[in-house]
């Protein structure tokens, strides 16, 4: 048997050249393999030399045996080139279908090959992205109030095997007021560990990389830019060598330049290291923290070893120090690329789907296209054959024809992709414009000439089919294709009409699943509310400032004219902010709840912003001027949390714990429910504090007004927030309705995907219907002049092209239906609220579907209704 | 592609494969000319290189190739075997006597004798 490294280069020999060539030229080399290993030549220097003489024996066969032997078909086939362009240029018609058909199959592969290149194979940028890797699960050591040496964990790598690198980032972005140049604004930041650029794998583009001492407190006061930052910040001049920026009005010094393109963790548009001590609350909207471990695995390391290594690391270290670690079942590690893309990856999957439909209905388009085309130029390739045209000569003219559609294909594939993926830049989830290259990449360019050859190959052998029957031969076979075939319904039409199907039911799902999430009862009421942002820092002055500030703003902005009420909260519903949830506990109730309904979220608020947000009081009061951080501790409670302890009424009065909290908190007031995290989210208990009882700043102002158009006032509120604290940036001002909007933007993402993909799809069919039934008519034409020789009237004529419609519709629709069934099982959909498809989805695709079919019949229709059976058989021979 | 002219002259490396073909005789099969030029010449001669002579020498009809019957020592392969036609012969012996020819009187120069 051939030595392996041989075999395959062997085999590609054998194609080139003939199979007894190919095998005296193997056996010539194993004898010298033999002859060179006996000399004391290595195994594997051999083996090379070896393949060495197959590569050069193939480009030989290729140089010599090749042009020799089919020299004569590639000079024929570029001869028929201009042929084959000026046939193209005389069926303009066709031509021109085809490659519009390209230009949509192109532009929407290259978007949905392009988006899933970026979001799934590198969303971060990275070079390595598959050997970074999180560990999700529970650290004692890392959350909670008092994160005792979150630095240790960066030690950890050593002891474990197969990782190289270790560090931490808060879960959390740490949003910063920046000064510099006399100007603040609110930018992201991220606080990570030393070694957490190192456990990317990211080289800084500037400067150096935080070390252990950075986290020291008071050493702490070093900031790594992002790019983008960076260029904004100095003019695009680059010299920050000793430069120096504000971050909520602590001094940082400038130590490095990130790389464009990296934004992780979240958006971060800087890097701070973590600090310790009292420092870190300078930066931090509140003192409670979370930490996020990741790691950089040793090349080939698998998650599966990861893990592996991670329950023998922390059943000894549990040893050593009991309830420190988390234990093998708590913790979950995966790759950052997945942690990061998270929901997205539902996108993707539709995404994927409706490209292979689309393409599957632009290949059958072609096909069908081009089969229409060789069928019409059947009577010229009989007379060429009578007239000795071999059937090796028309075959070279189909492989002319061929050629130059994949030459089109290709082309057009990667100019409409560049201008697809252009448009559709603002598909991208928020920040991954940055990694995105908007031209088709290398392997977008792969897949092309991959698409484009089997495109041309699949359009030239239905043409070639008709150019070898023999002279005239009337199809008499009696195969059920044929007979479809002979009714003007072919496979490709029914297809493309399946592909439709589909993707208009997805798009009927979608667009219901996105009216209802709209009509879910959200618990309050975002018409004529805007809100805006403001973060007083953390300082020595605490939230003695941030009272003062939100205080006289709220009391002024209430004062403008058309303002009825305005508040403030720390946590705005579905802003996306990871609420503080705690465990809490009601004094005298009996403590014996699973875990879960023993949670509530901690929300600090203040003046009417019950009143503001528009959620109902239903039992009790709200909070007043009276309750100040000397008062009774009050709170009010959420519906859902009062009602399983009896109900609003019997929740009034009751005491609640908090950890953290000795004094209880009297229950004064009951609200409505909230859905805090998504309309698609659970109803979680909420607790309310006063903010003037609570160490939690408070982030964002809530104003309703009794004007029709809400943000007409986003002016005037900047205003007096400005003059109230001219030194902080107010950011995020919008009407509430659109965080609102935001919220569903997933779901919205994923309709428009589908809607943009089943428009493609249904303009596919109906072209397909189109050019089945002009093939129909065009094939057909005696048989329709004999009936309208008979009498048979226009209508009748038009009748039956409407028929074969109807066929095509129904027949396709039904295949559809099935596929929508098969491409159901692999879009994991319901978690997002979208809906298994009802009967009306399904009506409403076939409906739209037979009105497009009815357009795209109507040229044939005519054409048959006007049939006139004395010219018709007078050109008959 | 049109018949190779069998008049062109024989080229340097044409020459010496035509030789090894004739002394090889029954043998004569790609790697063992490439063997016996480099045992004879020291020139090394890789075996895609004789193969692709060979093959140019055949097609201007100066030699014939054939198959020969599978042998267990090659991985039950066939050899290539190649025969020098008469012409091919004659064209050695054209080529030898241009040398000769072209050489007389230069010995002295060529330290030949």
């Amino acid at each position: 048997m051939t030595p392996h490294p041989i075999r395959p280069l062997a085999w590609l020999l054998r194609v080139v050249t003939s199979r007894e060539a190919a095998n005296a030229a193997v056996g010539d080399m194993l004898e010298e393999l033999r002859e060179r290993r006996a000399a004391g030549c290595g195994p594997r220097w051999a083996s090379a030399w070896i393949n060495l003489q197959v590569i050069l024996a193939i480009a030989s066969a290729v140089l010599h045996g090749v042009p020799r032997q089919v020299g004569s078909e590639v000079n024929w086939m570029i001869a028929a080139l201009p042929r084959a362009f000026r046939n193209s240029i005389r069926q303009w018609r066709t031509t021109l279908g085809v490659l519009a058909m390209i230009a949509l199959g192109g532009a929407a592969s290259s978007v949905a090959f392009g988006l899933t290149t970026t979001l799934l194979t590198n969303p971060l940028g990275l070079s390595e992205p598959e050997r970074v890797v999180a560990y999700r699960g529970a650290f004692p050591t890392l959350s909670g109030r008092a994160v005792e040496r979150p630095e240790t964990v960066v030690d950890y790598a050593p002891l474990l095997t197969g990782v190289s690198r270790m560090a931490i980032h808060n879960r959390h972005q740490v949003d910063v007021n920046l000064s510099a140049g006399g100007r603040v604004r609110r930018v992201r930041g991220a606080e990570v560990s030393a070694g957490f650029f190192e456990t990317l794998g990211v080289a800084l583009q500037q400067g150096r990389t935080f070390r252990r001492e950075d986290m020291g407190a008071g050493r702490n006061h070093v900031v790594i830019l992002g790019d983008a930052l960076h260029r904004s910040l100095f003019d695009g001049t680059g010299d920050w060598s000793g430069a120096t920026v504000r971050l909520n009005e602590v001094e940082f010094a400038v130590i490095g330049i990130a790389p464009p393109g990296l934004r992780f963790p979240g958006q971060a548009e800087l890097w701070i290291p973590i600090a310790v001590g009292a420092d870190r609350i300078r930066l931090m909207t509140g003192p409670i923290i979370s930490y996020t471990v990741i790691g950089r695995l040793d090349a080939g390391v698998s998650l599966a070893q990861a893990h592996e290594s991670w329950t023998h690391f922390a059943a000894a270290a549990e040893r050593m120090e009991p309830g420190a670690w988390p234990t093998r079942h708590e913790v979950e590690i995966v790759s950052i690329a997945e942690e990061v893309i998270g929901p997205t990856q539902f996108v993707i999957e539709i995404l994927s789907v409706a490209l292979i439909l689309v393409w599957i209905a632009a290949a059958a388009n072609i096909t069908a296209l081009v089969a229409t085309r060789a069928e019409r130029q059947r009577p010229e390739f009989w007379t060429r054959r009578a007239l000795g045209a071999s059937p090796g000569r028309i075959m070279r003219d189909f492989a002319a024809e061929g050629f130059l559609l994949v030459a089109a294909v290709f082309l057009c594939g990667i100019g409409a992709g560049a201008i697809g993926l252009r448009v559709s830049a603002g598909a991208l989830p928020e920040g991954y414009s940055g990694t995105t290259d908007l031209l088709p990449s290398g392997a977008t360019v792969v897949l092309y000439a991959g698409v484009a050859l089997v495109t041309g190959i699949l359009a030239v052998v239905p043409g070639l089919r008709v150019a070898l029957r023999d002279h005239g031969e009337v199809a008499t076979t009696r195969r059920p294709a044929a007979r479809l075939r002979q009714m003007g319904i072919r496979f490709p039409t029914l297809i493309q009409v399946a592909a439709a199907m589909v993707l208009l039911t997805a798009t009927s799902v979608l667009a219901t699943s996105l009216y209802r999430l709209g009509q879910v009862d959200l618990g309050f009421d975002p018409k004529d509310v805007v809100v805006a942002s403001v973060v007083v820092p953390w300082s020595d002055a605490g939230a003695d400032r941030a009272a003062v500030v939100y205080g006289q703003a709220i009391e002024r902005i209430a004062a403008l004219p058309g303002i009825s009420s305005a508040g403030a909260t720390s946590d705005l519903p579905l802003s996306g902010a990871d609420s503080m949830g705690l465990l809490f506990a009601v004094v005298g109730e009996p403590d014996a709840r699973p875990f879960r309904e023993r949670f509530a979220f901690d929300t600090a608020v203040t003046g009417d912003y019950f009143d503001a947000l528009g959620t109902p009081l239903l039992a009790g009061r709200s909070f007043g001027e009276g309750d100040g951080p000397d008062s009774m501790p009050v709170a009010i409670v959420s519906a859902t949390l009062a009602n399983r302890y009896g109900g609003p009424e019997e929740m009034l009065g009751k005491e609640i714990t908090l950890p953290g909290r000795d004094e209880p908190l009297t229950v004064v007031g009951v609200v409505g429910d909230v859905r805090n995290l998504g309309p698609l989210r659970e109803v979680l208990p909420q607790v309310f504090r006063p903010s003037r009882q609570h160490g939690r700043t408070l982030t964002t102002l809530v104003v309703r007004s009794d004007v029709p158009d809400a943000t007409s006032s986003l002016p005037a509120v900047r205003e007096v927030l400005h003059d109230v604290a001219p030194d902080i940036p107010v950011y995020d001002a919008m009407a509430l309705s659109a965080v609102v909007r935001e919220s569903t933007a997933l779901q919205r993402r994923a309709f428009a995907v589908v809607g943009i993909f089943s428009l493609i799809a249904t303009i596919l069919a109906g072209t397909g219907v189109f050019a089945a039934l002009n093939h129909f008519v065009a094939i057909r034409r005696r048989e329709m002049g004999i009936r309208a020789a008979l009498g048979a009237g226009g209508i009748r004529l038009a009748r039956l092209i409407f028929a074969r419609a109807s066929a095509l519709t129904i027949l396709g629709g039904t295949l559809g239906t099935f596929m929508t069934f098969v491409v159901l099982r692999f879009v994991s959909a319901s978690q997002f609220g979208v809906l298994a498809p009802a009967a009306w989805d399904y009506a409403a695709a076939i409906v739209i579907i037979l009105g497009v079919a009815a357009v795209a019949c109507l040229p044939a229709a005519l054409q048959a209704a006007r049939v006139n059976p004395v010219a018709l058989l007078r050109t008959e021979r | 592609m049109p018949p190779a002219n069998p008049r062109t002259p024989l080229g340097d490396f044409e020459l010496l494969v035509l030789l090894a073909t004739l002394r090889l005789g029954d043998e004569a099969y790609p790697f063992a000319i490439a063997r016996d030029l480099q045992a004879r010449t020291g020139r090394r001669a890789s075996r895609a290189a004789v193969l692709i002579t060979l093959d140019r020498l055949e097609h201007k009809d100066l030699v014939r190739s054939w198959y020969g019957d599978p042998t267990p020592d090659r991985g039950g392969r066939s050899k290539r075997f190649f025969q020098v036609k008469a012409r091919g012969v004659r064209a050695v012996r054209d080529s030898l006597g241009h040398i000769e020819t072209m050489a007389e009187g230069l010995e002295r120069v060529l330290k030949t004798r």
